[in-house]
This record gives structure tokens, sequence and C-alpha cells, in this order.
């Protein structure tokens, strides 16, 4: 490339991305370039920021600014109930909903066998002693209806009964908007399963 | 672009961007294929459920620079049950990785195409999935023209018939324990598990179900046939791990 070399630097590092390859990451240093210093100086900041602030909830394994996250800190949150998911942005997703009022329980991954992910890599441990330790009467089982979301669910049902606990799992089924002609056989199965009476 | 249809086993997928998946088919006509399925992680996509591993359907594919572009499938089979029970899912899982592992792309063999449908089929029902697994490793590693010697000693040619005999990866079969040296690798085994895996070896889907496999006889056959793998295939598969986690005490789900 014929860049010049903080350029240069710029575009490696903007690469690093997910999802940003050579030309978006161009196309992103050289906003960066024509935005004023200010723009430029807000968003390093906003980086080291939240590096140097951004640690783990010790509670729930979500992100948090401080020790405890805002949502296990919440008194009006009913810590009877938690609805375990597999990452951060599941916990963002479930919250858009305005609909759960319980806590949270960030694993930080799912049991995938064959990339070599095992249940001891992940933070099913602490939901143990969390279920151990506290009042908790549901768990809630909120992860992807995929192969290793299965896995992962019915890896903690198994190690979570034992102990008298009601284990739930989110429904699966047809999506809002979705067209069931083009569902497939596992979705249409999963859906007859897990019916209602309307 | 040319376009092509084939029947084809998902083996492994990888989230890839936004909403793309880039997944890993074994099919029966091209071997092992990498394709990309545009927007298959958004909830609508026609292509979600379709490129969930160990799915087998007719695979729609338009020919690509790097990755060929999945278009459309017709789901044949969506395995519902493995889906629901711990242990099918660790041990197809572990198939599915033998043979994404062990086969180079683009290289297709049939005969181990329908062996692993076969074996996935047979773990659908109510059949041990462990008892499947080591019926799937023991043609698999004969398709590949590993079979390992399980009718006659490997040092004097001569019928199994000793009381004690040994199983050695390296050499690849079974000897008698006196026989010796022995190679280090050298591990006993017992009748009963050699006699499960001649059979296993050979049986075909509809006797493999009528096989009945002493828990003892099963344990030497999952420890032989571990270490007779890895030494074929030049590493541990990473599914073994979650398999052995399993066994270790997790209570059996249903």
């Amino acid at each position: 490339m014929h860049y010049p070399k903080p350029l240069a630097k710029l575009v490696g590092e903007l690469e690093k991305l997910p999802g940003i390859g050579p030309k978006s990451a161009q196309r992103m240093a050289f906003h960066i370039l024509r935005e004023s210093d200010e723009d430029a100086r807000l968003l390093t900041e906003a980086i080291l920021e939240v590096k140097e602030k951004i640690t783990q909830c010790v509670v729930c394994f979500n992100f948090a600014d401080k020790e405890t996250c805002d949502i296990c800190s919440a008194e009006k949150r009913d810590q009877s109930t938690i609805c375990v998911v597999s990452e951060p942005r599941d916990v963002i997703a479930m919250e858009k909903t305005n609909e759960y009022r319980g806590v949270y329980h960030v694993l930080q991954g799912v049991i995938s066998p064959m990339d070599g992910i095992g249940p001891e890599m992940l933070r099913v441990r602490e939901l143990q002693q969390r279920v151990i330790s506290g009042e908790v009467k549901e768990i809630i089982l909120a992860t992807n209806p995929t192969i290793e979301g299965d896995t992962t669910a019915m890896y903690i049902a198994g190690i979570l009964r034992p102990l008298g606990m009601k284990v739930t799992r989110i429904a699966h089924g047809m999506p809002v908007g979705g067209d069931l002609d083009y569902a497939d056989q596992a979705t249409l199965i999963r859906a007859l399963e897990w019916r209602r009476e309307i | 672009m040319p376009t092509y249809n084939t029947n084809a086993i998902v083996l492994h997928r990888l989230n890839f961007s936004e909403t793309d998946r880039i997944v890993r088919l074994y099919s029966r006509e091209r071997g092992k294929i990498a394709g990309i399925a545009k927007g298959a992680r958004k909830p609508v996509s026609r292509l979600a459920g379709a490129t969930e591993v160990l799915t087998y359907g007719r695979f729609h594919l338009a020919e690509g620079r790097n990755l060929d572009i999945i278009s459309q499938v017709e789901v044949k089979e969506s395995f519902p049950r493995i889906h629901q029970d711990l242990y099918r899912i660790a041990y197809t899982t572990y198939i599915a990785e033998l043979v994404d592992k062990m086969l180079e792309e683009h290289e297709p063999n049939p005969d181990v195409f329908d062996l692993m449908l076969s074996a996935l089929y047979l773990t659908e029902r109510p059949n041990d999935p462990e008892k499947i697994a080591h019926m799937f490793e023991l043609q698999f590693m004969k398709e590949l023209g590993y079979e390992p010697e399980l009718e006659k000693c490997l040092r004097c040619r001569s019928p199994l018939v000793a009381d004690e005999l040994q199983f050695s990866p390296s050499l690849g079969g079974t000897m008698c324990g006196a026989c010796g040296p022995l190679p280090e690798d050298a591990v006993q085994i017992s009748h009963a598990a050699l006699e499960a895996m001649q059979k296993l070896l050979i049986t075909e889907a509809p006797e493999v179900e009528r096989m009945e496999i002493p828990p003892d006889a099963m344990d030497q056959i999952a420890r032989v046939m571990r270490w007779y793998v890895r030494y074929r295939s030049e590493r541990e598969l990473k599914s073994l791990a979650f398999l052995q986690t399993l066994k270790l005490g997790t209570p059996k789900e249903q």
C-alpha cells in the first residue's frame, strides 16, 4: 500500500475489527482523517475509557462499570429468577423487550464440543454457586436454538435440576413474520411441540 | 456463475460477518465443500435451520471464487431426536468431526457419505449412540484403508484364541499377549470387546440395532478406538473432551 506510515498504521488497526476488510478500513481511516480533531479525540477517549472502566459484574458476568452491574443491584429486579444467556449482547436483546423483570447470568460462550469448548471454560460453576447460595426459584435458559445452544441448555439443566430448581427454556418455533411454507422440519417440530392454547 | 445441486450433511459452521455463516458440507457427489449462507443468522432466514450442524438436505450452490454460495436448501432430515439428547449430540458431533478432520476437500467418497448418513439415522432411533459411533469409527477407518487387524495375531498370524490379547494402534491391530515383545502403546483387550469390534466392522444397519455390547467391552472399545483414531489422524479430536466430561458424571438427559 502507498499510505503514509501513520495512515497505514490506522488502516491496519481498523482491519482487525470484525467484519472490516481492507476497503472498509480505508474508508474509515480517511473519514477519521477528515473529521475534526475534537471528534478524533472523543473516539480515542471512548476506546480507552471502555478498556479502563468496563469490567465484568461479579454476580452475573455481564459487562459493568462497577463491581456489581446495574441490573444485579437494582432493587426492583426479581432476584429469584435468573435468565441464563451466552453473551452480554443477549442481555441487551432481552432488555429491549421491557418484559423481563428478573436478573441474568452470562455464560460467556456456549459449549461447542467440535471447537473444543467445554463447560469448564464457561461460567457454569459460578451459576451453580449462585443457585446454591441464593434464593433462586427459577432458571430460564435462553441459549440459541442451535446445536451448541441446545447442548449448553441440556448440560446446565442436568446439573441444576438435582438442586430442586425449576428449570425452563425459552420457547422455539416460528419467528414473527415468518412463513410456514419455508419453515424447516426442525423448526416446525419444535413449534408443534411447544404449542399453547389460545 | 455455474450452479449445482448436491446431497450433503452439514459438518461445521462458523458465523461470518453480520448475518452470514460459512458452512462446511460433506456431499455425496463432491466430497467436502465450503459454502457461504448469506443472511443465515437472521431469524426469518430460510437458510437458518437448514445450515444447522448435522442437517441432511439437498443443497443448491453457485460456484464462487473461494467459497461456493448456498442459495437454496431442501431439508431432508434435521434429526430432531439427536438434538434433544446430550449424549446423542456428543457422539454425532464426534462423527462429524472425524469426517471433517480426516477427509480432504473435493474428494467424494459415496460409501463414506452413506455410512455417515446411516450412522445419523441409527442415532436418531432409540439405539445406544456410543455403539453407533464405534460402528462408524471402525467402518470409516476401513473405508480410508486403515482397517485394524481383528481376526489374526499380527505377529504369529494364528487365530486369536490366547487368554490374553493386546491391541496396538501403531501396529494396526490385535496380537496374542505372549507374542512379545509388546509395543509401548499396546493395551489389553478382552475377547468380548474383540468380538464386538469384529461385528461392528462388518455389520449392516438392521443388525447393529439388535447387537448388545456389555458395558465392560464398550469401555474397552472406546479406549482402543480413541488411541487408534488418534494414531491414524495424528491429532486428538476436540469433541472427545466433551464426551469425557459427560462420562465423568453428568446426569443423563432425555
